[in-house]
C-alpha cells in the first residue's frame, strides 16, 4: 500500500459497456497494482440494458469488494449527477474520472499521480493537444472540428489549460466537490465549465499528454447537435465568466 | 469582468482609436495616398486574423499526432486481458 496514505477513487460511469468494462478494470489493476497505489474503482451503471451490471458483479468477485464498488442507478441520468453520486461513496482523497469506453487508457493514471505529487496540483487534466498527446482513429473532419473548436475556446476563454472537452482528469476530492456544486452546465460543456471554474477559484491545474484511441468509428459522436451544444456552452462561459 | 466584457472593451478601444485617426483628431502625418489604407484598416485586420486562424488550425490538424502505436498496443492488451480474465474465471 502507498506509504503516503493517499487513496485514489476512480469513477467509472457506464452505459452499455459490457465488452469494455472487464478490459478497463483489468488494465487499471495492472497499472496501479504494479505501482503499489491504494485505489478503488466505483462503477456507476445507469441501468444498462446490455447487462453491464452483471459483468461488473462478476468482476467484483474476481478483484474483491474493497477494490470494485458498485453504485448503480435506475436509469440514465446526467454525467454531473453520476459524479456526485460516485463521490458520496468514495473513500479516497483523490478522485479520477475517465470514460469507460477504452478511449482513455489507464496507463496514464500513474502519470497523473506523479504529476500531481510533483507540484501538489489541485487538478490534473489529460490533454490530447499538447506535445506527446494525440488521437487515433479520427478522420480529417473530426480533427478539423476538434482543432477549430479548441482554437476558438482558447481565443475566447483563455482557460490556461489546453484540453477543455476531454474528461480524463484527477482531482483532489474537496476540489471536485466544490467544482461540481458550482457548475451548472450539462453534458460535455460540464467538462469545460469545470476547468474554467477551477481557474476562477485559483486552483492549480497540471497537464499530462494523453493519447486518445477512438475505437467507435462513425459519425455518432459528432452530429450537428453536438456542435450546437458546444457553441451554446462556449458562449455561455464567454458571457458569464 | 467577464470575457465578453473584456472583448467589448478591446473592440471599443480599437474602434475609437481608428475613428480618431480617420477623423485626424490623432494626426499621424499620414500622406494622402495612404488614406484608403486607414479607411479599410478594420477590414485588413479581420482578413489577417482570419488568415492567421486558418493557418494555425490547418497546421494543427495536419500535425495532429495519430499515435498508431497506441491503438496497436491497446489491441494487444485487449487480447491479453480477455485471455487472463478467462483464466480468472470471468464468464462473458
Amino acid at each position: 500500500m502507498s506509504s503516503e496514505g493517499d487513496k485514489y477513487s476512480i469513477l467509472l460511469p457506464t452505459y452499455n459497456e459490457r465488452e469494455n468494462l472487464p478490459i478497463i478494470i483489468w488494465l487499471i489493476d495492472q497499472y496501479l497494482r504494479k505501482k503499489d497505489y491504494n485505489f478503488e474503482i466505483i462503477i456507476i451503471d445507469d441501468g444498462s440494458p446490455d447487462g453491464t451490471l452483471e459483468v461488473a458483479k462478476e468482476l467484483q468477485k474476481i478483484y474483491g469488494e474493497d477494490v470494485i464498488l458498485l453504485r448503480p442507478r435506475e436509469k440514465k441520468l446526467g454525467l454531473g449527477t453520476a459524479y456526485v453520486h460516485g463521490i458520496k461513496h468514495a473513500s479516497g482523497n483523490f478522485i479520477i474520472i475517465m470514460d469507460s469506453d477504452l478511449s482513455h487508457h489507464p496507463k496514464f493514471i500513474p502519470k497523473f499521480i506523479e504529476k500531481q505529487k510533483e507540484g501538489n496540483f489541485d487538478v490534473i487534466s489529460g490533454s490530447r493537444y499538447i506535445n506527446g498527446g494525440g488521437v487515433s482513429g479520427w478522420d480529417f473532419k473530426r480533427k478539423l472540428v476538434s482543432r477549430g473548436a479548441n482554437f476558438l475556446t482558447q481565443l475566447l476563454l483563455r482557460p490556461g489549460a489546453s484540453d477543455l472537452t476531454g474528461s480524463f482528469r484527477l482531482y483532489k476530492k474537496d476540489v471536485l466537490e466544490k467544482l461540481i456544486s458550482s457548475c451548472i452546465s450539462k453534458g460535455y460543456v460540464f467538462q469545460m465549465e469545470m476547468i474554467i471554474r477551477a481557474r476562477q477559484f485559483n486552483y492549480t491545474i497540471g497537464e499530462v499528454p494523453i493519447t486518445f484511441v477512438d475505437r467507435v468509428y462513425g459519425e455518432s459522436k459528432l452530429g450537428g447537435s453536438e456542435i450546437v451544444q458546444f457553441a451554446k456552452g462556449l458562449f455561455y462561459l464567454f458571457a458569464t465568466t | 469582468m467577464t470575457k465578453l466584457l473584456e472583448w467589448l472593451c478591446f473592440l471599443l478601444v480599437y474602434f475609437v482609436t481608428w475613428l480618431l485617426v480617420l477623423t485626424k483628431y490623432i494626426n499621424l502625418n499620414i500622406s494622402d495616398e495612404w488614406n484608403s489604407f486607414v479607411v479599410y484598416f478594420p477590414v485588413y485586420t479581420v482578413f489577417l486574423v482570419g488568415i492567421y486562424s486558418l493557418i494555425v488550425v490547418l497546421w494543427r490538424v495536419y500535425s495532429f499526432n495519430d499515435c498508431p502505436e497506441a491503438a496497436k498496443e491497446l489491441q494487444q492488451q485487449i487480447k491479453a486481458a480477455r485471455e487472463d480474465l478467462k483464466l480468472k474465471g470471468l464468464r462473458i
